[in-house]
């Protein structure tokens, strides 16, 4: 299949289409976040009030408007599983790509060194390297990164052993094409589709990776992000106050979850449209 | 006939592939190819033919450098090639050129074919950006296509266009050899008949060398001035092609050639059958490795490993009874 | 087998032996040095000299490394900076809760997830395929505390039947009224990290279902009329099974990772929790013992999951390598 008519068939998927917009209007609003709403610092004067015309989404303990959160929260997001999945490319891909195609002995390490990684704990791992590296949104975003690169790359590396096998690349080689012009050109362009499929994946485990991290206080505490929002709730006590402030803890917890199945549905559609005889 | 000085020698090339034990086990060898040697002329054509599993295409890929040889050595115009590192034998990646057996999978589907076409002139920079265009026009339309084709991709042609295509990409590079691997096997036999008059025509038009490998004795025997066959990774005889046709030396040539279709349907051939198992290339017979399935084996063929004798000039066997 | 296991073993001690050096070098690349946290401003330079000393804080770097190495072999993971006991007697406090969670929720898991996964596969892109395929998308997408704080809401706040954290109501009652107490705590956690994690189990099931109905020797016996249930138990099951092992073991080691989750938002004892607690308390001893351990654990299930996946596809065992 080439370029032209996947992006046709991807354009039919109408779920894919919605989750691509979704997931470009969270990436847009958490750009723009200062020209939608002032970030909310400081204390407000309405404590915990349920959602009105004046806060959508109701304030918290400290008066704060927990849409203006919500909306900073997203940029946090936004940037750090954009982050994550671009330091999870930039080990992955070429360490899958150099398995794949040489094998042999530099392959078989990159190979252990990925099965070593898959049988960890990652958010375990994720913990001890943003404990160790400190509190700020981009230490998160590195540490989040440099666990989610082991599926990337053995994707990338089974993908890639499925194209060195096809003549055409053997044609290349006779041709007298350098390994960078085929490593780098043909065998890339020909794993992109899974490899886009599990980067959507990482997207979306960064995210929840992100706001776990968050939740349990390894991130930014001056940086407003989803999980940060959960974290204070659940410090206050949120869920045993009554009544309950219903709407301090859900309406992140919805964010979150919009823009994470929003990625799941896009990796989806890609892989459906890949693979159409699959589901 | 073969006059001038050759322009490939290949000799006593050999290729042994390690068989990935396990743990703690002697690691065995697959022998694909064994103690090759023939010369190709300038302007001649030279098939190989032999069942899969012979040895035929493991020498192309040994010649073309794809993959490292266990022994000997390939001497293109009075040089070794084989030693040579990648960036030193860049000129081998261009004089020389292989058409593969699969049309289809031969081009990358996911580039248009001008920029297949373009890509190794630009790697080899043989041509300057601004001719580029112009060349490959008129490359495709002298192997029979259109010079607007360069705009789509691969997956809008048939399978004989694909192969002229890849011989296209080929002559673009001013080759002085192509090795052509099953060129034609996966092509309709009347698109075949197509393709190999194509390639009897540029050989003329271009002074190309072809080394010519194929299952198929009679699509050899078209193009061939001289043949080699091959058996389990031997050459089993080597003669030009009308003397391997007329008194062909070694019985499983001689099965080979009684198997071929006979336009007439009349005429009367005895057609020889082999029988037998073939021999693991793992662990190969110390006797003829042809004895198995041979109709005219004796005892001694399963103990003493025959040498290729010369019956003639140019005609060589590897058969201890070949004289009789 | 016997060369299988032992490849496997050596792979498991090289996977702990990656964690061991990871975490020892991560946790001396941190901006803050571990003596300076045990030190107050008070203290002579003898004493901070004297504490840097004990903790071999003044060798270099591989000595160090060499040193830790030894410590481990014999047991010694350190001593907490918060409490000054040791970690690993912390650990072993602790790892009966959290195996008790986490098996818990592996058996919840298998025993719910194999059923939804083969009804599902049953037929293809039905009602009952589909809101499974809607279900397992939302369990991915989840946010462990967002499952947590409703299962909290609904069961403990709205409903009260549930107690909201812990593991025990103090003081622990005797005999069979503390197992029903403890079974009561562990519900609302196992639910939780059991519903994160089983969408693995569910569609890898669907999945190699699907496949293996269309192999062959299937079709081979439908065509024979044997009764379809017959086939399923018969053929397909023992076939379909390998993913499905290949998944659990998946599973379990992203439970171990989100047991840090779900025991620090119900309060159960485990090392997850203790996770949570030596990060905020910077404790990083506790931390380093804590990782190990559930790589440790980790490394113990997959190894286990490869003797089952060995037993079920006799292939494995010849080929060493996973199907």
């Amino acid at each position: 299949m080439n370029q032209r008519t996947f992006l046709q068939s991807f354009v039919r998927n109408k779920l894919g289409m919605v989750g691509l917009f979704v997931v470009l209007v969270i990436v847009l609003v958490g750009i723009c976040a200062p020209l939608i709403t002032p970030k909310p610092t400081g204390y407000g004067s309405e404590i915990l009030m349920p959602p009105s015309r004046e806060h959508p989404f109701g304030t918290d303990n400290l008066g704060l408007d927990i849409f203006g959160e919500i909306v900073w929260g997203a940029r946090a997001s936004v940037y750090v599983s954009a982050i994550a999945v671009c330091f999870a490319a930039a080990l992955g891909l070429p360490l899958g790509l150099i398995s794949g195609y040489f094998g042999g002995r530099i392959g078989g390490v990159i190979d252990s060194l990925i099965e070593i990684f898959m049988t960890l704990p990652m958010m375990a791992l994720t913990i001890v390297i943003a404990a160790v590296a400190g509190s700020s949104v981009t230490n998160v975003a590195i540490a989040i990164g440099v666990t989610s690169w082991p599926s990337l790359a053995r994707v990338t590396r089974n993908a890639t052993m499925r194209v060195a096998e096809m003549p055409f690349i053997e044609v290349s080689r006779c041709l007298g094409l350098s390994r960078r012009t085929i490593l780098g050109k043909h065998v890339l362009i020909n794993v992109i589709g899974p490899v886009m499929v599990n980067l959507t994946l990482v997207m979306a485990t960064a995210v929840l990776s992100e706001s776990g991290l968050s939740f349990l206080g390894l991130g930014d505490p001056n940086t407003w992000s989803w999980g940060l929002i959960l974290k204070k709730a659940w410090d206050t006590g949120a869920l045993v106050k009554s009544p309950n402030p219903i709407w301090w803890w859900t309406f992140p917890s919805l964010a979150i979850m919009l823009y994470v199945v929003c990625f799941n549905i896009l990796g989806n559609a890609i892989n459906d449209t890949l693979n159409p005889k699959a589901r | 006939m073969q006059g001038n000085e050759p322009i490939l020698q290949v000799e006593g090339l050999t290729k042994y592939f390690p068989i990935r034990g396990k743990l703690f086990e002697r690691t065995a060898q697959l022998h694909a190819v064994e103690d090759m040697s023939f010369n190709v002329y300038k302007g001649k054509t030279i098939g190989i033919v032999g069942e899969s599993g012979s040895g035929k295409s493991t020498v192309a890929r040994l010649i073309l450098k794809l993959i490292p040889a266990t022994a000997g050595r390939v001497i293109y115009e009075g040089r070794d090639i084989l030693p040579l590192r990648e960036h030193q034998s860049k000129f081998v990646r261009q004089q020389m050129q292989m058409i593969f057996q699969d049309p289809y999978a031969s081009l990358d589907p996911r580039f248009k074919i001008g920029s297949s076409l373009e890509e190794p002139l630009r790697e080899h920079k043989i041509i300057p950006h601004s001719q580029m265009r112009e060349m490959i026009g008129d490359m495709l339309e002298k192997v029979g296509l259109q010079r607007e084709m360069v705009s789509r991709f691969p997956h809008e042609f048939s399978g004989g266009q694909r192969q002229r295509i890849n011989i296209a990409r080929a002559l673009l590079m001013n080759p002085s050899i192509i090795i052509c691997d099953e060129a034609v096997s996966a092509l309709d036999v009347s698109v075949q008949a197509q393709v190999l008059n194509l390639f009897n025509q540029l050989k003329w038009e271009f002074d190309l060398t072809y080394l010519f490998i194929s299952h198929d004795l009679s699509v050899v025997k078209f193009v061939s001035d001289t043949i080699i066959v091959m058996y389990m990774g031997e050459m089993m005889e080597m003669a030009s092609t009308n003397e391997l046709f007329q008194t062909p030396a070694h019985p499983y040539t001689q099965a080979l050639i009684s198997a071929i279709p006979d336009p007439n349907p009349l005429a009367k051939k005895q057609r020889i059958l082999l029988e037998g198992d073939i021999p693991s290339p793992v662990d190969p017979p110390i006797g003829c490795r042809f004895a198995s399935r041979c109709q005219k084996a004796r005892q001694r063929c399963h103990e003493e490993h025959p040498q290729l004798t010369e019956l003639c000039p140019g005609h060589a066997v590897r058969c201890l009874f070949a004289n009789e | 087998m016997g060369r299988f296991l032992l490849k496997r073993l050596a792979r498991g001690l090289l996977t702990i032996f990656f964690s061991v050096t990871i975490t020892f070098f991560l946790l001396r690349l941190m901006p803050a040095d571990p003596v300076s946290m045990m030190i107050d401003p008070q203290m002579s330079q003898e004493t901070i000299d004297a504490i840097t000393a004990q903790y071999g804080l003044d060798k270099p770097l591989l000595v160090q490394y060499g040193a830790y190495l030894l410590q481990l072999l014999q047991g010694n993971l350190g001593t907490s900076f918060r409490n000054r006991t040791p970690v690993s007697e912390m650990l072993m406090q602790k790892l009966p809760w959290t195996l008790l969670l986490l098996g818990i929720s592996v058996s919840l898991a298998l025993l719910i997830g194999i059923p939804i996964g083969l009804k599902a596969a049953k037929k293809r892109n039905g009602a009952f395929d589909k809101f499974v395929n809607v279900f397992t998308m939302i369990c991915v997408s989840i946010f462990v505390p967002f499952l947590s704080f409703g299962l909290l809401y609904i069961f403990s706040y709205t409903l009260k039947w549930l107690p909201t954290g812990g593991a025990y109501n103090p003081p622990p009652a005797q005999g069979f009224a503390y197992i029903l107490d403890v079974a009561k705590h562990a519900i609302l956690p196992a639910l939780a990290l059991m519903l994160s994690n089983c969408t693995s189990i569910i569609l890898y099931t669907r999945n190699s279902m699907l496949d293996v109905s269309k192999e062959d020797y299937i079709r081979t016996a439908r065509m024979k009329g044997w009764d379809d249930r017959y086939i399923t138990r018969k053929h397909a099951m023992r076939n379909a099974m390998i993913p499905t092992v290949t998944a659990t073991s998946l599973m379990v080691t992203k439970m171990v990772g989100g047991a840090i989750m779900t025991e620090t938002i119900f309060s159960w004892p485990g090392v997850g929790r203790m996770i949570y607690d030596s990060v905020s308390s910077l404790d990083y001893p506790v931390l380093q013992g804590t990782f190990l351990l559930l790589a440790i654990t980790a490394v113990i299930v997959n190894i286990i999951t490869d003797i089952i996946l060995a037993w079920i596809d006799p292939r494995i065992k010849l080929g060493g390598k996973r199907a």
